[in-house]
C-alpha cells in the first residue's frame, strides 16, 4: 500500500515536472553552406525580416514548493540514472527499488529549498518589463546583418520593408516580387530569446540565448534553397536574480553581441565559407 | 600465404600508427609556428621565442583543395590574404586556461590581437604580448574567386567533430595554443 502511494507521488511529481520545465531544444548540425553554383545564381537579394515578435523563454528559479519538489525529483532521477548507467543487472534492480524513495527525498529537499512563487513571479514580471519582446529586435537584427553583409560581400542586397512572415510558421509566398528585379529573398527572423540552464536545479545559473532562422528563397519558383537555424549563447552565466537586477542591465547588454555574432555567422555561412 | 597476410597486416597497422601519431584533427589552415605540441589536448602550450613572435601557417590553396576542386574553382582563386586572431587564455598563467575539458571548451571573448589582409602566410606580431602568458590563436584565408569573396574555416583542432558544425555560436574549437617567455 505504502509502495503504491510512493509510486503515485513519484508519477505525479514527474508529470508536474514535465509540465513546468521550459526546455530549449538542441539544434541540429549546420547544413553545408550553399553550393558555389547556388551562390553564383543568387542575383539581387531582397533582405526581409519577419514581422512577428520573438517568443520569450525564461527559465526561472523554481516557483514555490510544488515546482521545487518537481525539480528536486527530476534532479534525483537524473543522478540515479547517471549512477546506474555503468552498472548491470544489480544496478538496474537497485535503481528500480530505490527510485521511488530517492525521488521522494529529492522532492522534499527541492520543496524546502524553493523560493516563494510570488517572489519569482514578481521578479519575472519586472524582467519582462525591462526587456520587452518587440518587433524592434527583428529590425536591429536585420540592420546588423545588412551592415556586415555589405562590408564583407559583393552581393547586391536590397532592403525590403514589410514583407516577412507575420507568424512563425507562415508559408509565405514572394510571388509578388517577380518582375521587381529581385532574384532571391533572404529572410531573417529571431524566433525566440531568453535564459536557459539546467531545469532540474532549484535556482540554476543561466545563459542568455537568442535563436535565429535564415532562409534563402528563390523568387521564380518559391523554393527554399537554403535554411539554417542558429543560436547565440552568452559567454557568461548568472542566476535569474542577477540577470534581473539593476533593471536587467546585464541582460540588455547581451543583445548587441548576439546581433553581431549571428550576423557574422549568417554572412559567413550563406555567402563566404569555403568548405572543400 | 597466411604469413604474408599477417605481415602485410602488421605493416598496415604500423603505417597507420605512424601517420596517426603525427596527426591531429585540424580544420582550416595548419599551424607551422608556434607548433602544436603533441600533448596539446592535455593543456600543453608551446613557448614562443619572443614577445613578438612571427607566426607561420600553411599557405592557401592547400594540396587537398586541389584534390577536391569543383569545376576548376581553385585555379581561379585570386588575391589570397590571411586573417589572424589571438586571444588571451581565460585564467592567465594557469596550465589549463581556456578549457575545462577538451570536449567542452569554454567560449572565447574578444581577441586581443586581430589583423586582416595579411599578404603572406606569416606575420610578426606588431605589439609585444604579455610575458609568461598563455594565449590561443587562429587563422583563416580570405580570397576572391569569380568576383566573390570566400573564406576558409577558422583554424583549430576539433576533437569532437560533431561540434565542428554546431549551430550554436560563438563556436569554440580548441584553437592553437602558445605561451610567451618571461621578460
Amino acid at each position: 500500500m505504502r509502495k503504491r502511494s510512493i509510486l503515485q507521488i513519484t508519477i505525479v511529481l514527474l508529470i508536474i515536472h514535465l509540465g513546468y520545465a521550459e526546455r530549449i531544444q538542441a539544434l541540429p548540425q549546420l547544413p553545408r553552406p550553399p553550393s558555389e553554383e547556388l551562390r553564383a545564381h543568387l542575383g539581387t537579394i531582397g533582405v526581409v525580416s519577419v514581422q512577428f515578435v520573438p517568443k520569450v523563454k525564461l527559465l526561472t528559479p523554481a516557483k514555490g514548493w510544488v515546482s521545487g519538489a518537481a525539480r528536486g525529483a527530476a534532479k534525483t532521477e537524473g543522478q540515479l540514472m547517471g549512477a546506474t548507467a555503468g552498472g548491470r543487472e544489480l544496478g538496474a534492480i537497485c535503481c528500480v527499488v530505490l527510485t521511488p524513495f530517492a525521488l521522494c527525498g529529492g522532492a522534499l529537499s527541492g520543496a524546502a529549498k524553493a523560493p516563494p512563487a510570488a517572489e519569482v513571479e514578481e521578479t519575472q514580471e519586472e524582467l519582462n518589463k525591462d526587456v520587452p519582446a518587440n518587433i524592434e529586435i527583428q529590425e536591429k537584427m536585420r540592420a546588423q546583418f545588412l551592415e556586415v553583409a555589405r562590408k564583407e560581400t559583393h552581393y547586391a542586397l536590397v532592403l525590403l520593408e514589410d514583407r516577412g512572415s507575420v507568424v512563425p510558421d507562415e508559408k509565405l509566398s514572394y510571388d509578388s516580387l517577380v518582375g521587381h528585379d529581385i532574384d532571391t529573398v533572404l529572410e531573417i527572423g529571431v524566433l525566440n530569446f531568453g535564459l536557459k540552464g539546467d531545469y532540474t536545479e532549484i535556482d540554476p545559473t543561466l545563459k542568455f540565448f537568442m535563436t535565429l532562422r535564415t532562409r534563402l528563397i528563390r523568387i521564380t519558383d518559391g523554393e527554399v534553397v537554403y535554411a539554417v537555424t542558429l543560436r547565440c549563447e552568452s559567454l557568461t552565466n548568472h542566476t535569474f536574480d542577477v540577470w534581473a537586477s539593476n533593471d536587467a542591465q546585464l541582460l540588455k547588454e547581451e543583445f548587441s553581441p548576439c546581433y553581431s555574432t549571428l550576423a557574422e555567422k549568417i554572412v559567413e555561412e550563406v555567402f563566404l565559407l569555403y568548405l572543400p | 600465404m597466411i604469413e604474408s597476410f599477417t605481415m602485410r597486416k602488421h605493416i598496415f597497422y604500423l603505417i597507420l600508427y605512424l601517420v596517426s601519431a603525427g596527426c591531429y584533427p585540424v580544420s582550416g589552415l595548419k599551424p607551422i609556428y608556434p607548433e602544436v605540441l603533441k600533448s596539446h589536448s592535455g593543456g600543453a602550450f608551446f613557448e614562443v621565442d619572443s614577445l613578438q613572435p612571427t607566426f607561420r601557417w600553411e599557405s592557401f590553396p592547400r594540396p587537398q583543395d586541389l584534390g577536391k576542386d569543383q569545376n576548376g574553382m581553385v585555379g581561379r582563386i585570386r588575391n589570397v590574404t590571411y586573417e589572424l586572431r589571438i586571444w588571451q587564455a581565460q585564467d592567465g598563467n594557469q596550465a589549463k586556461p581556456v578549457y575545462h575539458h577538451h570536449r567542452f571548451p569554454e567560449p572565447l571573448h574578444k581577441p586581443i590581437y586581430s589583423r586582416q589582409r595579411i599578404p603572406e602566410h606569416l606575420h610578426k606580431i606588431e605589439e609585444p604580448l604579455e610575458p609568461s602568458t598563455n594565449y590561443v590563436w587562429s587563422v583563416r584565408a580570405r580570397f576572391e574567386v569569380d568576383g566573390g569573396t570566400r573564406v576558409t574555416e577558422w583554424a583549430g583542432i576539433w576533437f569532437d567533430q560533431a561540434a565542428r558544425r554546431s549551430s550554436v555560436v560563438p563556436s569554440h574549437p580548441l584553437y592553437y595554443r602558445f605561451k610567451t617567455p618571461p621578460e
